[in-house]
């Protein structure tokens, strides 16, 4: 099957190691991945913020990149590794006019967060991961509540060798980033991941997992102030491990 | 100035409907329209008459207790008219009530007679401060509703009309901290829409105030700690008349 | 006063309003550590017991869709379903009112009281009625309006709003409440919920007994029928619609169901939504006054239809969602934010995710701009609705119409000019933004720009000073190690290109 990749912008420029894992998961189950570099941004930040002005060139280039990719660059899905993205492709369609509505339905139709993607398309559970630790996960809202996603990362969670995932009674709380939401109100949305932050240092676990890079920066940036030793891992970067299990994951 | 709001607003609305119509609204592409068709309004009493008077089974009788019981509301099963008299006299033992007061409907007088006393009994056109001093208060439920445990108490003039049992009063089962009330087993129905049903009568009509109550009044105003007795009564009992 | 004709007034009005302060009001609830402890506290139980409640349903998604067709088809045919509820309820003997706006409710309020003489109205809790500020107006007449309801009693006895639409003293501690009765009563109180709540029985009995006048909203109103429904846990509202001689209900138009069977599975989904009961202790539904054979009951009732601009909200089918609300406060219970800043930061009578859409499509854009930006967009308040309202596409309705407006205004920015500001100065940086992310070699390096000054605040956090409206971020959140270089710039990146696109 080939793939073409929505990196997101955030994890291109903040953690290419996470899109990395996520190509090696894809192709470690078979796939084909392009990627073309005429992405940047799905248009999310300026869409919530309700500027449909700046929101619309950006999504409907990505759009028409993605719609290229499928349409003549002989890909059979798109697939990302963000919920968030995902889901604002689906907005796409309505905020575009056309024939770049019409493209933005087909790419909305193609597009695959990953673990959805692994699980409900490729049927696939283990992935031969090995990473020693105890995590939590951490469901990303629009992946959650737009795109259902919810058993799908636990079950590759669970079948990752050494692993230790245990549930976070606040897993499905927002982690309060929100895009502009933690700048406009950058008080409500620390107090947001304190929340969550507080229930997690109770668990005893190594890592907060999490399908979304933005999630990843809120919290990581959260428990770093606050002196945590739990640290933010993204899915596919634990997906992708091949951790020994004899040493000990800090 | 009445006259003009309702057509001020009655023309606002059509206005509005028949924007929304129209379609051009740009608001769509935040959510995709809503997908639920209406199912179309008829003439007709949208529910049936229900005959509720059929034998209850011991099963509605156990199911009801069961429900009252989860709502801290307590309910005496009695097979005979003398065993409802016993039940209440315990009641009132039990609680140390001076003063009970009554509503008028025959069955409670009848079984309020069997009752031997030790308190002073009320009728219930007493003056409200009077009503104001009693400790309990025996009416009669028209409507019991197993799912929940719930009693219906109407008021008005639908006794001649739809044969409930209808009272006059609504204080006697609303004013005193504890509220006894008299319910047949064939009154039983097995949900509140069934209970919402069967308070039309043949022609539709509905009596003036029908309350359905469950369990003891409450609040959980002061950090959500559950208080039973708050403005309605902090007892509610239901002697259940399985012979009727 | 306005002839048939007129244009309608659009927008509404919301008593004590000051929603345009929320930025301001909202550092405020955060350093106030007791009511976020007390929040915290407060909406975690409900959360959790609204939950299990509707575990226990078994076909809770058809229960659901039942009660979301309900309330959209009587929203279809609003202007029908009214007329029919004022020919049924006139036929009942109940007074039918109109009031396009606030001022006109309260008018024909004041008017009633008035006539029957009142000195003293109990109230049952009513949203419409904190919406309308009914109490100011009948203080300045000369009435005196008790609260019957025992948080919307401590409330009133603190002189502040309610801060949650079903449990109004939600923030308050119990030492407060039992300081505040003690000093308002002027006598010790004691320490527990029970005692306190009987002293609230004991008070308000007395107030009861002397009333002219009962006061109190609906949930529900009846066309079929014309009568109105009235749900509560505490009595007070079968007290308040049957001691005084008369009784006025208000309600918005927008409480409308056609038929009387509409009311069950409305029934059984508000309570377990709202405070995770099965059902609430009563369910009074009112059709006729007193009738000649009763003891008890008011001789007189009356029903005011309230507009205030919500036929306005009508025109378009997703700001109509707004109407199908049935004020079950879930979704205050699940919003994260709600639980951080509690409901009187939204200065508004109707806070959390509702509130924030409501608030500013009633009483205008202007007014209230701000509230729509009072969330992360995290859906937990759509997921609870139980009339699936889609609240964030609302929110992101009412953001776009603040930024840059819709068709129905001409494309004209609604909003208060703080948020407009706010705007303008993110329209600044996304501009920027949108010319950035116009080019792959644009995002590339600025890409490479972005990672260096974060590299640069991680090492000396003092800079963020200079950082504008990101400096806030910044402020309880380390900024990340960015990595030396982009995914697009790597390896693996370039290998992955598709054929003909060689360019990055």
């Amino acid at each position: 099957m080939r793939i073409a990749l929505f990196v997101t912008c955030l994890m291109d420029q903040f953690r290419p190691e996470a899109a990395e894992a996520t190509v090696s998961v894809l192709e470690h189950c078979g796939c084909e991945v392009v990627f073309d570099p005429r992405q940047t941004c799905c248009g999310q930040p300026a869409f919530n913020a309700g500027l449909h002005q700046e929101a619309i060139p950006v999504c409907r280039g990505a759009v028409r990149v993605l719609d290229d990719q499928i349409t003549r660059g002989g890909c059979d899905a798109i697939v990302t590794p963000s919920g968030s993205c995902a889901a604002m492709f689906r907005h796409a369609i309505g905020l575009l006019d056309g024939e770049d509505a019409a493209a933005a339905k087909r790419v909305a139709e193609a597009t695959h967060e990953l673990s959805e993607f692994l699980v409900r398309r490729l049927q696939r559970i283990d992935v031969g991961a090995s990473w020693p630790g105890r995590v939590a996960w951490h469901d990303a809202c629009h992946g959650l509540r737009e795109l259902g996603i919810k058993s799908e990362p636990r079950r590759l969670l669970e079948a990752v060798d050494g692993l230790d995932l245990v549930e976070s009674s606040t897993c499905d709380r927002c982690c309060g980033f929100g895009g502009t939401f933690s700048v406009n109100l950058p008080g409500v949305s620390t107090g947001m991941a304190d929340d969550k932050i507080d229930e997690l240092e109770t668990l005893g676990i190594d890592a907060i997992v999490s399908g979304d890079a933005s999630c990843l920066m809120q919290l990581e940036g959260r428990l770093e102030a606050r002196g945590s030793r739990i640290r933010g891992v993204h899915l596919a970067e634990i997906l992708a491990a091949r951790e020994p299990l004899t040493r000990a994951n800090s | 100035m009445i006259k003009d709001d309702r057509a001020t607003i009655l023309s606002a609305i059509k206005a509005s409907l028949a924007q929304a119509a129209s379609g051009r609204t740009m608001s769509r592409l935040h959510g995709p329209p809503p997908s639920i068709a209406a199912p179309p309004l008829t003439n007709q009493p949208s529910i049936p008459a229900v005959d509720r008077h059929g034998p209850a089974s011991t099963h509605a009788a156990a199911g009801f207790q069961a429900a009252l019981d989860r709502v801290q509301g307590v309910c005496h099963r009695v097979t005979s008219d003398a065993g409802a008299a016993d039940a209440l006299q315990a009641v009132i033992a039990d609680l140390g009530v001076r003063r009970v007061v009554r509503s008028d409907d025959s069955l409670v007088i009848e079984i309020l007679e069997r009752v031997i006393g030790g308190f002073e009994l009320l009728p219930p056109n007493v003056d409200r401060a009077r009503l104001l001093e009693c400790g309990l208060g025996v009416s009669r439920a028209t409507i019991g509703v197993v799912e929940y445990g719930t009693i219906v108490l109407t008021s008005g003039d639908m006794a001649g009309v739809s044969g409930s049992p209808t009272e006059r009063q609504r204080l006697v089962s609303l004013l005193p901290a504890t509220h006894v009330a008299i319910l047949a087993s064939s009154d039983l129905v097995e949900t509140w829409d069934a209970a919402l049903a069967s308070l039309r009568s043949a022609s539709g009509d509905l009596p003036p105030t029908a309350t359905f109550a469950t369990g003891p009044s409450r609040t959980a105003d002061i950090e959500l700690e559950l208080v039973l007795g708050v403005h309605g009564p902090k007892n509610q009992h239901v002697i259940l008349l399985e012979h009727r | 006063m306005s002839p048939p004709d007129a244009k309608p007034n659009e927008t509404g009005y919301i008593h004590h309003l000051h929603a345009d302060q929320f930025d301001d009001l909202v550092p405020q609830a955060l350093a106030n550590v007791e009511l976020r402890g007390a929040l915290a506290k407060a909406t975690n139980t409900i959360r959790n017991r609204r939950a299990i409640a509707l575990e226990e349903i078994d076909d809770l998604q058809e229960l659901r869709s039942r009660a979301k067709s309900i309330k959209t088809e009587a929203l279809a045919h609003l202007d029908d379903h009214l007329e029919t509820f004022e020919r049924q309820a006139t036929a009942n003997g109940i007074h039918v009112h109109w009031a396009a706006d606030a001022e006109s409710a309260s008018a024909i309020v004041l008017d009633i009281a008035i006539k029957n003489k009142t000195r003293l109205a109990v109230k049952a809790k009513s949203m419409v009625s904190e919406e309308i500020g009914l109490n100011d107006a009948l203080i300045d007449a000369g009435i005196v309006p008790v609260e019957t309801d025992l948080g919307e009693w401590i409330v009133q006895l603190a002189e502040e709003p309610p801060s949650h639409i079903l449990a109004p003293a939600i923030h308050k501690r119990r030492r407060e409440i039992r300081d505040l009765l003690a000093r308002v009563l002027g006598r010790p109180m004691p320490d527990d919920a029970a005692g306190l709540t009987e002293v609230a029985r004991h008070e308000l009995r007395a107030r009861f007994a002397q009333a002219e006048l009962g006061i109190s909203g609906a949930n529900f109103l009846v066309a079929e029928t014309g009568s109105f429904l009235l749900i509560e846990n505490e009595g007070n509202i079968r007290l308040t619609t049957s001691l005084p001689r008369v009784h006025v209900a208000v309600a918005g138009i927008e409480k409308i169901v056609p038929r009387l069977k509409d009311l069950g599975p409305l029934v059984r989904i508000i309570t377990r939504s709202a405070t995770g009961q099965a059902i609430s202790c009563y369910q009074t539904l009112v059709t006729k006054p007193k009738t000649s054979p009763e003891d008890d009951g008011p001789e007189e009732i009356h029903l005011v239809l309230l507009d205030n601009g919500r036929s306005k909200l009508l025109e378009d089918d997703l700001t109509a969602e707004t109407l199908r609300c049935i004020r079950c406060s879930a979704c205050l219970n699940v919003c994260p934010v709600y639980r951080q800043i509690g409901g009187h930061a939204y200065g508004s009578v109707y806070p959390g995710p509702i509130g924030a859409i409501f608030t500013p499509q009633i009483a205008g854009m202007h007014a209230a701009s701000q509230l729509p930006g009072a969330s992360s967009l995290c859906g937990a308040c759509r997921e609870v609705c139980p009339v699936d309202i889609d609240i964030p596409g609302v929110l992101l309705h009412l953001r776009h119409r603040a930024a840059e407006g819709d068709q129905s205004t001409g494309n004209h920015p609604e909003a208060d000019p703080r948020t407009t500001e706010k705007t303008q100065s993110m329209r600044r940086g996304f501009r920027f933004w949108r010319w950035a992310m116009g080019s792959s070699r644009r995002f590339q390096v600025f890409g490479a720009v972005g990672r260096l000054l974060a590299t640069v605040i991680r090492q000396v956090p003092s800079l963020t000073k200079y950082a504008g409206p990101l400096a806030g971020w910044t402020d309880g959140r380390t900024v990340p190690r960015s990595p030396g270089r982009s995914f697009r710039s790597g390896k693996m990146a370039r290998r992955l290109r598709p054929e003909g696109q060689g360019r990055a």
